[in-house]
């Protein structure tokens, strides 16, 4: 055995200082046939003994087979020769009986270095234009040359309270629960009669076939540390202010209710801001006419509501 | 008295024969003679029956149609004249058609390129290149996609294209199946027309769509904000490839072989802390350092120790002050890349583990503390340094547990410990 009882210098001794390493960032393989390599932070859920795991956890740090590939990320795709990514969306169910996919993000990564691709690609965001009430596939695809490489998805059920309003920019929402959206659905017929029919002949106006209405609510500041709306007068008035002149900043929008109804649509002449019942409890209340399909590539775009160049669209 | 008036006749393929019409106004038809020749030359090639044979024609009704069977002796590239005659069921024959011309051309072809049957898609679409060939450079005039389901249904079929372009003598089509399903066989294919009329088909080519659908967030982050009425989404992409191209190296039974090479795997990925690490392979029976993990001072690594008939594997981390070692079990000698072992790694806080096992069995477990290790890991064969966290421990047989065989080196201030149990 080669422990004794000497002190620090002798040949025996052992300094104990931390021998971890931290950060790796750098691994070689060589000299060798190799089958796989997995890491995993999870050293909880796995001990010495366990067996390698087989599917790809979030607490993977690297796992590749080296069946004919040298990848041992999720994802066997050149980062290097990444140009753009989509990001996708379609609802499931019934109401998208084609599946049809809506893009509603497109970034241009060409210029960027590996790391910047990754952090782009990785980077949180949030799509605004969702319906109540709805599940969603959302897929990100990376194009290399202008072709999808590769499709990652993953399906959420979205739902919320109240009503929201929201342009490119901009959303509004309130979640009081007085909120309300009244609808006519506007066709086009009309009636002629003749001299020699008792009855009108009515005459129908092709494919016009649209909403229309108003919404009401009480747009006020909402805490979101204490969950309190605000009626303080200055912080009120002034963001009553602000969602006045997002109304009428005469760019096309989407409204949407918690009741899964939702709506491309423009803010018609003028809300108006009432007070209900006493000073400091405002509604406003605005028209809107529906002006497309929110799930139209084409619609949203004319809208400015995504600003995907027209190449990638499906439709 | 009425002659008949073939109708146009497609180019085809020599080596195929093929069918072509005619029109008569007159008694029924009961036989039909026609003779094709060379338009060059106007040597005869071909005459279906003698002229004997036709005068005795039978009473059939015969359509107004013929065959030109494969193996009338015409050749591709060249251009025939024809001329036919009938004979009605009044044994009344015509007189010779006007000539009518047609030119034989090899079989053109429709190739997917890049792909074979059952080939994987790993995204919910996929952009086809098609090459066209046709050996006489006969042109082509239009083409088109379908995609089928697995039961060769028609699901959807593209509108057709005339926008042929040639790129350096080679026609490419292009077209881009969308809105393809995870987890479905589909079956794709293209199909044109020259200018000549001969049609052209890739034939059914079957893909099997496969792409990543995630939903327990591993690579795609997706979360409803009911506050603020949006979704949320993040990417969690993983892209982790060596310095080297992947084509560099041989691939065998699912081995990548790296007898004399390596692979540096420098971005995309960050150990931060605590890991634990699977490799499984084979090495050769000799002394090599076949692991390396590092960051920008300090390593890991897994090396093969031969020594007496013997092989054990040692792993070494270093942070520049000491080596902290473990050793594995010893394995008897064995011809080179014979064994399968699974080398495992596993760090918690100041503690590493170090394990080796073949394919199936596992052959040892070393554990170095200065703390006494949880209880979960006190089993057999489990050894610790005893101590606190003070920066110098006076080590003696009365702190330690272990029993081992002594390696063939010891180097100051390595502490090794290794064993049986």
């Amino acid at each position: 055995m080669f422990l004794g009882t000497s002190l620090v210098g002798d040949s025996s001794s052992y300094t104990i200082t931390p021998s971890y390493v931290d950060n790796i960032r750098h691994l070689n393989l060589a000299r060798g046939f190799f089958d796989s390599l997995t890491v995993n932070e999870d050293v909880n859920k796995y001990n010495i003994n366990s067996p390698i795991p087989k599917e790809w956890e979030v607490t993977t740090i690297m796992m590749g087979d080296f069946d004919e590939t040298t990848s041992l990320g999720v994802l066997d795709i050149d980062l290097d020769l990444v140009d753009s990514i989509l990001v996708k969306r379609r609802e499931l169910g019934e109401n998208n009986p084609d599946h049809d996919w809506v893009i509603i993000e497109y970034q241009d990564l060409s210029d960027l270095s590996y790391e910047e691709k990754l952090e782009a690609i990785n980077s949180f965001k949030y799509d605004t234009t969702n319906r109540s009430l709805a599940t969603y596939e959302y897929a990100i695809i990376p194009l290399v040359n202008g072709e999808e490489a590769i499709t990652v998805s993953g399906t959420v059920k979205s739902s919320f309270d109240g009503i929201f309003i929201l342009d490119k920019d901009e959303i509004w929402g309130t979640i009081v629960t007085d909120a309300f959206i009244n609808t006519t659905r506007n066709v086009e017929k009309s009636y002629q009669t003749t001299l020699n029919y008792r009855y009108p002949v009515s005459t129908t106006a092709a494919v016009i076939n649209y909403d229309s209405g108003s919404a009401t609510g009480e747009f006020v500041p909402f805490d979101t540390e204490t969950c309190e709306l605000i009626y303080e007068d200055k912080i009120r008035t002034d963001y009553q202010k602000r969602f006045m002149d997002f109304l009428t900043n005469y760019k096309p929008k989407i409204l949407k209710s918690l009741d899964g109804r939702i709506w491309l649509c423009d803010v018609s002449p003028s809300p108006s801001d009432n007070a209900n019942s006493i000073y400091n409890r405002r509604q406003v209340t605005f028209n809107w006419v529906e002006i497309g399909d929110y799930e139209s590539q084409r619609d949203t775009y004319f809208s400015k509501i995504y600003d995907i160049p027209t190449q990638y669209w499906e439709d | 008295m009425a002659v008949p008036v073939i109708n146009v006749i497609k180019a085809f393929d020599a080596t195929q024969g093929t069918t072509f019409t005619f029109s008569y106004t007159g008694n029924q038809v009961v036989g039909i003679q026609f003779v094709i020749s060379r338009a060059d030359t106007l040597e005869e090639v071909y005459r279906n029956v003698t002229d004997a044979e036709f005068l005795r024609a039978g009473t059939v009704p015969l359509k107004l149609q013929g065959i030109i069977p494969s193996d009338a002796g015409l050749e591709n590239s060249r251009k025939y004249s024809m001329k036919l005659r009938v004979i009605d069921v009044y044994r009344n024959p015509t007189d010779w058609s006007a000539a009518s011309y047609f030119t034989c051309y090899e079989t053109p072809t429709l190739t997917f390129k890049d792909l074979e049957s059952g080939d994987k898609i790993k995204a919910q679409s996929y952009a086809a290149t098609v090459v066209y060939h046709q050996a006489d450079n006969e042109k082509l005039q239009s083409y088109w996609f379908n995609l089928y389901d697995e039961a060769l249904n028609v699901l959807s079929t593209s509108k057709t294209f005339y926008d042929v372009t040639e790129v350096g003598g080679v026609v490419t089509l292009r077209y881009a199946f969308t809105n393809l399903s995870d987890d479905t066989t589909y079956y794709i294919r293209c199909q044109g027309t020259t200018i000549h009329g001969m049609s052209c088909d890739s034939s059914p080519i079957q893909i099997n769509v496969d792409y990543k659908f995630y939903n327990d967030f591993q690579v795609l982050y997706l979360s409803n904000d009911h506050v603020n009425g949006r979704i949320e989404y993040q990417g969690n992409f993983k892209i982790i490839w060596p310095d080297e191209y992947y084509d560099e190296f041989e691939y065998e039974n699912s081995y990548i072989h790296l007898e004399d090479k390596e692979l540096n795997y420098n971005r995309g990925f960050v150990i931060e802390n605590d890991f634990i690490l699977w490799l499984k392979g084979k090495v050769p029976y000799k002394n090599n350092t076949f692991l390396t993990l590092y960051n920008d001072a300090y390593s890991v690594t897994v090396e093969s120790v031969v020594y007496d008939g013997y092989i054990k594997f040692k792993m070494t981390a270093n942070n520049g002050l000491n080596n902290y070692v473990l050793y594995s079990q010893s394995f008897e000698e064995f011809a080179d890349y014979l064994e399968d072992f699974v080398w495992v790694i596993r760090r918690v806080g100041h503690v590493y583990q170090f394990a080796v096992r073949t394919t199936t069995d596992f052959l040892s477990d070393v554990l170095v503390s200065y703390e006494k290790p949880d209880a979960e890991y006190v089993k057999t064969g489990i050894a610790w340094v005893n101590g606190d966290e003070a920066s110098v421990i006076r080590v003696s047989k009365a702190n330690i547990i272990t029993s081992d065989t002594k390696p063939n080196k010891v180097n100051v201030p390595t502490i090794w410990i290794g064993g049986d149990s």
